[in-house]
């Protein structure tokens, strides 16, 4: 049974593609070929052997693209020509505030339409009893709000636009 | 005699204190909030009883006589360290297992702490309670109530006092109910070392060496070490002596922590007394064989300390890592998740304290440390060493962790030769990313068996794929 699949990881893209049959199993990654050979296998992860060496690896998979874990490192990999789930804080380009990390709004401290300041405060929140000011990226006008305090906020999710 | 405990506190800490009981045969009592319904601590215990917060006082302290137990034990953080839970206690006819609730009012009190401390002859560091003096910039606002570097703000200009003076009591009044602030002098790339002390009810008191803690970020710890390599045997006696001389200055009754910050001139200060049992105190339970949780209990039983100075011992060398959920790359923000894969090390002198397992949710309700990586070896080399291999094989997926990050600190070469003080992170931003991020083929190949196989039209169907044979053995 042959696979092909295309992987982005950090920027980067990867083509492979895996060639099993009874006797030999190949993956090529961007052509470059390596056979391996599943020695064991479990639910979540597996042994697999690879120049001789029983390589053990983890994975848990999600809508994007699946996490990794091999040799006390973790990878993150997503399916090419998706993109990632929220991510980043604020993208000072586009204007666009978004939370740095899940939590609950504590403060709004601008009204829609209002002039904010360079670096001024906008919004405290707070994850796991710490408290994160967010500032504004540059000086211009509040566009849009989109949260108010109490609210539950989740990693990515868009706070405020400014102009 | 205390025959059952209640312990008042969730996650790795509240499952350590279960394991000392049920060794000593002492029954247990776990409490829980909703959103820790299904949490690993619940299960753990003898028994356990729901409260809306752990805490609200007043009602831990009826599950503990609801469920008729004779003693509650705090762990750390929560209220530990705050007088409404030891004195729900005292109300209620139970053992608080720790010291008197005048004793923890007043170390709570991070200024009168301070002045008392300089009475009985231990050096203190310069604070005020107004603005101070422009030429001592940077200073720490501090939580007068705090503790854990929340309610903790470095400040360099006068002008930005005044922001972090509210943002500190918020913050302040939110995790400890109290919120006052205090300005202290900032003393530049100091070492944060600490010495556990147990003290008893009849005036009898002693020193379990040193810790030393200067890893931190965000003014938390993550990676604790003992013995340090800054403290000298004639440094230990004179920093034992003078925890000792806090202990005693306090009557201290229970297992506590003097932390002192050791300036590169040897010079040290008395920081500030905790009167819980610390979060890396199994690193003193390595080194010295002893079971801290096991002489809480003695001592709130009333029995006079088992050891006196000269018998307590420090062999060998124990290092302690904080394996937190979050993201290290990222200004350490928190994340959150389902734990889908965990995968603990072990092997000689590994020691796993954890609050989690496969399966577990980690939420934005509580504090982000899942587990505490634990190991002992015969030398400061082959404990890192050690260490480095057990983060290495510790895998969990499904939150983000600290787990690479930690290895990357343990495995730098500053942090081998010692060289180590609070600003280390800081100093070394590169540890904060992995530069040897290639990528091996066996991971893309993992990546795409678990993979749906697009090229039949067949769903996503991971399980199956793992399952089924298409991870044949052939």
């Amino acid at each position: 049974m042959n696979r092909e699949l295309h992987w982005k990881v950090n920027d980067e893209d990867f083509n492979v593609r895996i060639e099993e049959s009874k006797d030999r199993n190949v993956v090529y990654v961007n052509s470059q070929p390596t056979p391996f050979r599943i020695v064991e296998q479990a639910q979540d992860g597996a042994v697999i052997e690879i120049h001789g060496q029983n390589q053990r690896v983890f994975v848990v998979r999600d809508r994007s693209g699946c996490t990794v874990w091999w040799n006390g490192r973790t990878f993150r990999l997503d399916h090419a020509g998706q993109k990632r789930a929220g991510h980043s804080a604020a993208t000072v380009g586009s204007g666009e505030i978004r939370a740095a990390m899940p939590g609950k709004i504590l403060r709004v401290d601008v009204n829609p339409g209002a002039q904010a300041a360079d670096k001024q405060v906008l919004v405290v929140m707070e994850s796991m009893k710490m408290e994160t000011v967010i500032h504004a990226p540059k000086a211009g006008r509040i566009a849009e709000i989109r949260i108010k305090p109490g609210q539950i906020v989740e990693l990515g999710e868009l706070l405020v636009k400014i102009e | 005699m205390i025959r059952k405990v209640l312990v008042a506190n969730r996650g790795e800490i509240a499952i350590r204190i279960f394991h000392t009981l049920r060794e000593m045969d002492i029954q247990s009592v776990a409490i829980y909030t909703e959103a820790d319904e299904a949490a690993l601590h619940v299960r753990s215990a003898d028994e356990a009883r729901p409260v809306s917060s752990y805490l609200n006082a007043a009602e831990i302290a009826q599950a503990a006589r609801d469920s008729q137990a004779d003693a509650v034990h705090p762990g750390y953080g929560f209220l530990s360290e705050s007088t409404t839970l030891s004195s729900a206690c005292e109300s209620a006819g139970l053992i608080f297992i720790g010291p008197t609730t005048e004793t923890i009012r007043v170390m709570g009190d991070k200024l009168e702490s301070k002045r008392i401390m300089q009475q009985a002859g231990v050096p203190v560091t310069p604070m005020w309670t107004g603005e101070p003096p422009e030429n001592e910039y940077p200073v720490l606002v501090k939580a007068v109530g705090g503790g854990g570097g929340k309610g903790m703000r470095l400040v360099s200009r006068p002008s930005d006092l005044q922001e972090a003076l509210s943002s500190a009591a918020r913050e302040s009044a939110k995790a400890f109910a109290d919120d006052r602030v205090f300005i202290e002098k900032f003393i530049q790339n100091p070492r944060h070392i600490e010495f556990q002390i147990l003290g008893d009810a009849h005036g009898n008191a002693i020193h379990v060496f040193e810790r030393e803690c200067s890893i931190q970020r965000r003014h938390q710890k993550i990676i604790e070490e003992t013995p340090s390599v800054a403290v000298t045997p004639e440094l230990r006696k004179a920093m034992g002596q003078a925890a000792v001389r806090a202990a005693q200055a306090v009557g201290y009754r229970g297992a506590g922590t003097v932390e002192f910050i050791l300036e590169p001139s040897g010079k040290f200060y008395f920081l500030e007394m905790n009167t819980r049992l610390q979060v890396e105190h199994p690193i003193t339970e390595m080194v010295s064989g002893l079971d801290l949780v096991r002489e809480q209990v003695y001592i709130a039983d009333d029995e006079i300390l088992r050891f006196g100075q000269a018998d307590v011992r420090q062999t060998g060398h124990a290092i302690e890592c904080r394996i937190y959920a979050e993201v290290p790359e990222e200004n350490f923000r928190p994340s959150t998740g389902r734990i889908a894969v965990y995968e603990p090390p072990s092997g000689p002198g590994v020691r796993l304290d954890s609050g989690v397992t496969k399966g577990s949710r980690v939420g934005i309700d509580y504090d982000p440390l899942l587990a505490k990586l634990i190991v002992w070896a015969g030398s400061r080399e082959a404990a890192i060493e050690r260490m480095r291999t057990a983060l290495q094989e510790f895998a969990i997926l499904g939150v983000q962790t600290n787990i690479e990050f930690l290895r990357r600190v343990i495995s730098s070469e500053d942090f081998g030769s010692g060289s180590i003080d609070t600003s280390f992170i800081e100093r070394h931003p590169g540890l904060l990313n992995d530069s040897t991020a290639t990528i091996p083929a066996v991971v893309l190949l993992a990546a795409s068996l678990s993979a749906p196989n697009r090229a039949n039209g067949a769903e996503p169907q991971f399980q199956s794929v793992w399952t089924s044979g298409s991870w044949r053995n052939t």
